[in-house]
């Protein structure tokens, strides 16, 4: 009898080194003075999409907001006894991405408050949500808009922000649950399906009130030298340590067979080192897929990037992410919005949340679908005012739950056919 | 969360359809729901087809992850190809044999204190 595999977990040290890597590189982006003015102007941002951090506030400080959120939240899943799966990384450096665009040091902390509470009230250890509480942020923006969006005094917006950001936490893991069987775990971002669903919902109620949401669109358009180069030398080492540490590509091709689909634990299943290799590769392949549409490096393009490595230990690599870039790719080519726009490389790089059904149904499903996706997340963002900071979650399920069952349907069929 | 009987049903569940999909003709599951323990043991008759034991003990013997217990076991049910990886990430021990046309497969789920 052949016993257990052993779960050699990965220490949280690497995120801490990346975390204090960021802060340090806001220094040198920045003067201090440059980076705390930027940081006030990125804390009383109301910050629904799309507010980037680096336009908003400064490179330096967007930095600093990243790094100083992964430090803490890393800090955080550690005091919970959480053990780092492939799930909390994901977690954890989806939390970094998106304090370049949305999360930051402010509206971030009463979502995971609402989970912890859930958790407590169920009996349940937080450890073991604590992923939840994490992707949860994407609801940062709720937060924030009612804090400083919506011209409320502050003795009234700060205890109605944090209550209704507790109130998301505490409803969003029985929901997220749920939704799971929407699109039956080919949507990576299911955390972020439920969020836009609890968004559509809260601004259909606000409007109902003649509360608007203003729309939003800060985006920076410099120089992104410096940022493309911390990313650079980010994945190479990556990419080097991976395969330095695992002696070559060895297990590399099993990885690559996986579809993808929930759950794929590549962290548990395939260890430290292929896991640091397939995120390194990810990294490389977007960084590509931006300077091949021509587009800047900006905080969101940032978010997008560390997003898909972030899913480099959870059912993401280059086979199954390929076809979706690639299919989002050839449709802005043909369509109405700008291929190098900041919105259709945004699109393309989440969509690879889809990545599951181009590892299941092959590279055509994978183009087709991202076209898909393409149209709906170009469209969805008006349903929830932004508020969700992972429209292309809420796209993605949808998609997943319009193309899934067809696809499995011609996939019978031909099979059938074969027998 | 969901009590230990909904996630015995769940994994129990998965089982059986993994058996049905490999077109068994006859299926028996036993269920002992210890202190502590529960053993989750199916048999089904699987004639002179060929299984591969060992791959599928490669997916049976991923670690047991606690942290997935109360979420990812929702997806149980629904995927023939990751159905068994999920399952092992909700037990602590497997064995898979090949005894008289039957293909058995025992899992130990250990109590979380």
């Amino acid at each position: 009898m052949q016993e257990k595999r052993i779960f050699r977990q990965l220490s949280f040290q690497p995120f801490y080194v990346l975390g204090f890597l960021m802060i340090a590189y806001a220094f040198m982006i920045d003067t201090p003075q440059e980076m705390f003015a930027g940081l006030y102007r990125i804390l009383i941002a109301p910050s629904n999409l799309i507010s980037d951090y680096m336009a908003i506030g400064s490179v330096g400080s967007a930095f600093f907001n990243a790094g100083a959120l992964l430090v803490i939240s890393v800090a955080a899943v550690q005091m919970t006894g959480a053990r780092i799966t492939g799930a909390v990384a994901a977690a954890l450096i989806t939390v970094c991405g998106f304090s370049f665009f949305g999360k930051n040091l402010i509206n971030t902390f009463p979502i995971p408050l609402g989970v912890w509470l859930y958790a407590k009230s169920q009996k349940t250890p937080f450890a073991n949500l604590v992923h939840i509480a994490l992707f949860g942020t994407a609801m940062a923006p709720i937060v924030s808009e009612i804090i400083f969006g919506v011209g409320m005094d502050y003795a009234w917006s700060v205890p109605i922000g944090v209550l209704v950001g507790v109130t998301v936490g505490f409803i969003l893991v029985p929901l997220s649950v749920q939704f799971l069987n929407f699109h039956q775990g080919y949507n990576l971002y299911n955390v972020g399906f439920t969020s836009g669903i609890i968004g559509m919902a809260f601004v259909a109620f606000a409007r109902m009130f003649a509360v608007e949401i203003t729309p939003v669109r800060f985006v920076y358009e410099g120089d992104d030298y410096m940022v493309f180069m911390f990313l650079l030398i980010l994945f190479f080492g990556m990419t080097s340590y991976g395969i330095w540490t695992n002696k070559g590509f060895k297990g590399y091709g099993t990885l690559l067979k996986s579809s993808g689909r929930m759950v794929s634990d590549f962290l548990v299943e395939h260890g430290v080192p292929l896991v640091m290799l397939n995120m390194g590769l990810l990294g490389l392949l977007s960084l590509l897929y931006v300077r091949a549409s021509n587009g800047v490096i900006n905080g969101p393009i940032v978010g997008a990037i560390l997003t898909v490595v972030a899913f480099g230990g959870f059912g993401k690599h280059p086979r199954n992410v390929f076809p979706i870039l690639l299919g989002v790719f050839i449709t802005t080519t043909f369509n109405m919005y700008d291929p190098s726009g900041t919105e259709s490389i945004l699109v393309g790089l989440f969509a690879t949340t889809l990545a599951p059904i181009a590892g299941q149904f092959g590279l055509f499903a994978g183009l087709v679908v991202a076209a898909l996706h393409n149209a709906m997340a170009m469209n969805i963002g008006f349903v929830h005012g932004g508020l969700n900071l992972y429209n292309n979650g809420l796209s993605g399920g949808f998609i997943a739950a319009l193309s899934v069952p067809l696809l499995n349907k011609i996939q019978e069929r031909f099979s059938k056919h074969e027998e | 969360m969901k009590n230990e009987q909904q996630k015995i049903s769940r994994i129990g569940t998965e089982l059986v359809n993994y058996f049905l999909f490999r077109h068994v003709t006859h299926l028996s599951l036993y269920l002992s729901l210890e202190k502590g323990e529960t053993i989750i043991e199916i048999r089904g008759n699987i004639g002179d087809s060929t299984v591969d034991l060992e791959s599928i003990l490669e997916k049976l013997n991923v670690p047991r992850l606690v942290e997935y217990d109360d979420y990812y076991d929702e997806l149980l049910g629904q995927d023939i190809e990751r159905a068994l990886h999920l399952v092992g990430y909700l037990t602590d021990k497997a064995e898979v044999s090949i005894r008289n046309q039957q293909l058995i497969i025992k899992l130990w789920r250990y109590m979380q204190s």
